[in-house]
């Protein structure tokens, strides 16, 4: 399904890179409607009383999505009830008590919800990065559906829209047409939110329909434009997020404000838009962390099982093998086999935190914070491999015994994307077996896929994705890494 | 309950009898009975405020009535065109003057049929109609306000109306538009039979083109034929201060204030 993304940055993330493009130039569409009908602050504020909805749902045990919806229908309920015929009406001070009081609650509702924050966190903000074909096809069923609806009623909605008042007196029914509307509003925003989270589909839904407003076409062009301009924002957003190694979803959103200036140019001259584009494509690599060395201690990335006691080495090398022969060869978009981290994470990879100080980074994003709130922090290293398109990868698990706010889970997974795969495996097959000491732990693998480059992200489950009863770690993180390019490092 | 009228007269095409119109918890004008009669002019003249536009609105079918009757002479609501005050204009839709005027057809569409061909040749006929047809791939927004006063009518038209409703038509219009356009309301009411309804504050409008007018002050309305209506007594009795109603050249002129 993406091997077009072959050969590229962007088949280090092909799963975010399809639901990306596709909400990217389907959202935009939809925006039309909210910005040319001047209710924007509808749109982000039925984001967020969406949010509000699904953390309710995780509070009460119900399902989430659909309590996502059950608000934002009666929001928009309440706005239609509003709507007097006129134009634009909704009432922008009622807008910004929903929006305030939507995000409060939301708050207030993971604060008290039993569900694991990682569960919360994916529901509410969406985890682009770790996009599953069962959350592209969601997303893209949902907005080709809503487009549809609202493609086959255009001329009611448009005209309700336009003129809502001289509609009602030919005999149209406005509000029944503008509720249509915005109940496919509600239930599309509901729907890409749990994938691109609120900050992105806010960001799709307005700026590249703004940026399509200054070229001044018409209704037609004017949906087209933003489609184009949100794929082509889209599109820059991923390769920045991929060559700068920068937060994803961010990167979208900068690229889509950036359509505003580079369109206002356009119109003054192409030539100037296309050499500040130009510009802005060069220095963005220049944002990319420097590469650091690898590891403050060299070995433990090469070979992690170095320094470990004899016998962990030797089921660490007899699972490479394995590595090397099953999954080094499997095709790029199966799951390899957990070979090595049964073997490492069996029993006998955890050594004492003091031998192990050295493996862990220098400083981490969490540590700048001074915040140490994760029971289970995971780094990712990356090396180049020998072989054409893999990387080495080892990993360093720590385990922080003075903040468990819930026992841990009985079998930890590590699901790793990058180099255009995503690789599964047990890394702690038993965390009842581990010793009080057992304070770090450590592994590794060679990921094999179609790049040798872009960022390694992490996630931890406590089992395989296919079983309907895992669930991400809660209270972890994993810390990512970037993978060089082999012809970057001697 | 809409009724037929039982009477037949100069082609009446709606009769209201002492008729109660408002909004759900407020009633604005009580007592209205009047007459809008095929190929006439209905002025609704009064100060801001007084409810010319819930009558309006009234007419138009969006505002129930209250209390007392309305009759159609065919026994069934006209088919309507209304042509809103131009504030409209605000609207970001970069929608062009063609697409504009096809709107007026949308409830004859049916639910899903797209405009045809046919549909929008109908669309630039009512252009034509009204000298705007070179305008009809411009944006409306980006008109002037004689220029979509105009395909607003044509969008009031293109529907074939038995009733025209215009609301305040030549308000910020300059002098020139403002005889034009009163001058084609003159026409379609005359030629095509078609029945006026017209809102505005402008008294040498009313008092020169209109058939009937009604004079909307303090909750009811005072209707009648406009060469009983607009006469020096009854305009200075209704505004409070004294109103001349003077003739020149053939053409009504009213004054407010001291006769000169």
């Amino acid at each position: 399904m993406t091997h077009w993304l072959d050969g590229t940055p962007l088949a280090a993330i092909p799963g975010a890179t399809v639901a990306a493009l596709i909400a990217g130039t389907l959202l935009p569409m939809l925006g039309v409607w909210v910005v040319y009908q001047r209710i924007v602050f509808l749109g982000v504020t039925l984001a967020q009383v969406a949010a509000a909805g699904v953390a309710l749902g995780l509070l009460l045990d119900l399902p989430p999505l659909p309590m996502g919806f059950l608000l934002c229908a009666i929001m928009v309920g309440l706005v239609v009830r509003g709507f007097r015929g006129g134009i634009g009406s909704g009432g922008d001070s009622a807008l910004g008590a929903a929006f305030c009081v939507a995000s409060a609650l939301a708050l207030l509702f993971i604060s008290r919800s039993p569900s694991e924050v990682e569960e919360i966190e994916r529901v509410l903000h969406g985890n682009l990065i770790f996009a599953l074909p069962a959350d592209v096809e969601r997303v893209s069923i949902a907005l080709v559906a809503g487009l549809v609806v609202i493609g086959l009623f255009f001329k009611q909605i448009l005209f309700s829209a336009f003129d809502g008042e001289t509609a009602a007196a030919l005999g149209l029914r406005p509000r029944s047409w503008l509720l249509l509307l915005f109940v496919v509003l509600a239930i599309v925003l509901t729907l890409s939110m749990s994938t691109t989270g609120s900050l992105l589909t806010s960001a799709l839904l307005i700026l590249p329909p703004l940026a399509a407003l200054q070229f001044r076409r018409g209704l037609k062009a004017s949906f087209a434009l933003a489609a184009l301009l949100g794929f082509v924002a889209t599109l820059a957003g991923l390769l920045l997020a991929v060559t700068a190694d920068l937060h994803l979803e961010s990167s979208i959103v900068v690229t889509s404000f950036l359509l505003l200036p580079l369109v206002a140019c356009w119109r003054i001259s192409p030539f100037l838009a296309l050499a500040l584009a130009a510009g802005l494509a060069f220095l963005a690599p220049q944002l990319a962390p420097k590469q650091q060395p690898p590891l403050a201690s060299p070995h433990a990335a090469v070979d992690p099982a170095a320094d470990l006691p004899d016998d962990i080495t030797a089921l660490l090398a007899e699972a490479t093998r394995d590595e090397a022969g099953g999954a080094a060869t499997s095709a790029p978009t199966s799951v390899p086999t957990a070979a090595l981290a049964a073997a490492a994470t069996s029993v006998p990879t955890s050594v004492p935190a003091t031998t192990d100080a050295s493996l862990a980074p220098a400083a981490s994003p969490t540590d700048k914070a001074g915040h140490h709130s994760e029971a289970l922090q995971l780094h990712l290293f990356a090396q180049p491999a020998a072989e054409a398109n893999s990387v080495e990868v080892s990993w360093t698990l720590e385990l922080r015994r003075n903040v468990p706010p819930q026992p841990l889970p009985r079998t930890v997974y590590l699901v790793t994307t990058g180099c255009g795969v995503t690789d599964e495996r047990a890394i702690v097959r038993d965390t009842a077996q581990l010793r009080p000491t057992d304070t770090m732990l450590t592994g590794g693998f060679t990921l094999v896929g179609t790049s040798s480059v872009g960022p390694i992200a992490g996630q931890l489950w406590t089992g395989p994705r296919n079983d309907e009863r895992s669930t991400p770690v809660p209270n972890s993180v994993v810390l990512p890494s970037t993978a060089p390019s082999a012809h970057g490092h001697p | 309950m809409p009724k037929p009228m039982t009477e037949t007269s100069a082609a009446p095409l709606v009769r209201l009898t002492d008729v109660s119109c408002g909004y759900e918890r407020h009633v604005v004008l009580t007592g209205v009975s009047l007459v809008l009669r095929k190929r006439h002019m209905l002025a609704l003249v009064g100060p801001n405020g007084a409810g010319k536009t819930t009558l309006l609105r009234t007419l138009l079918g969006l505002l129930p009535v209250r209390a007392g009757s309305i009759e159609y002479g065919s026994g069934h609501p006209p088919r309507i065109g209304y042509v809103p005050q131009t504030d409209i204009s605000e609207v970001l839709f970069p929608v062009t003057a063609l697409e504009v005027a096809l709107m007026g057809l949308t409830p004859h569409l049916g639910l899903l049929r797209r405009p045809n061909a046919a549909d929008r040749q109908a669309a630039r006929d009512a252009l034509a109609r009204f000298d705007v047809a070179n305008l009809a791939e411009r944006q409306f927004r980006s008109l002037s306000g004689g220029q979509r006063q105009r395909v607003l009518l044509a969008r009031g038209l293109v529907g074939n109306p038995e009733m025209l409703v215009l609301d305040e038509p030549v308000r910020g219009l300059d002098i020139a538009s403002s005889a034009t356009l009163v001058q084609l309301m003159v026409d379609l009411a005359r030629q095509q039979g078609i029945a006026i309804v017209v809102a505005t504050h402008s008294l040498d409008l009313v008092a020169n083109h209109a058939d009937d007018v009604a004079l909307v002050r303090h909750g009811t309305v005072r209707a009648g034929p406009a060469r009983e209506i607009m006469t020096t007594p009854v305009l200075t009795e209704f505004h409070g201060l004294p109103v001349h109603v003077h003739e020149v050249d053939g053409q009504r002129v009213v004054l407010a204030g001291k006769e000169p």
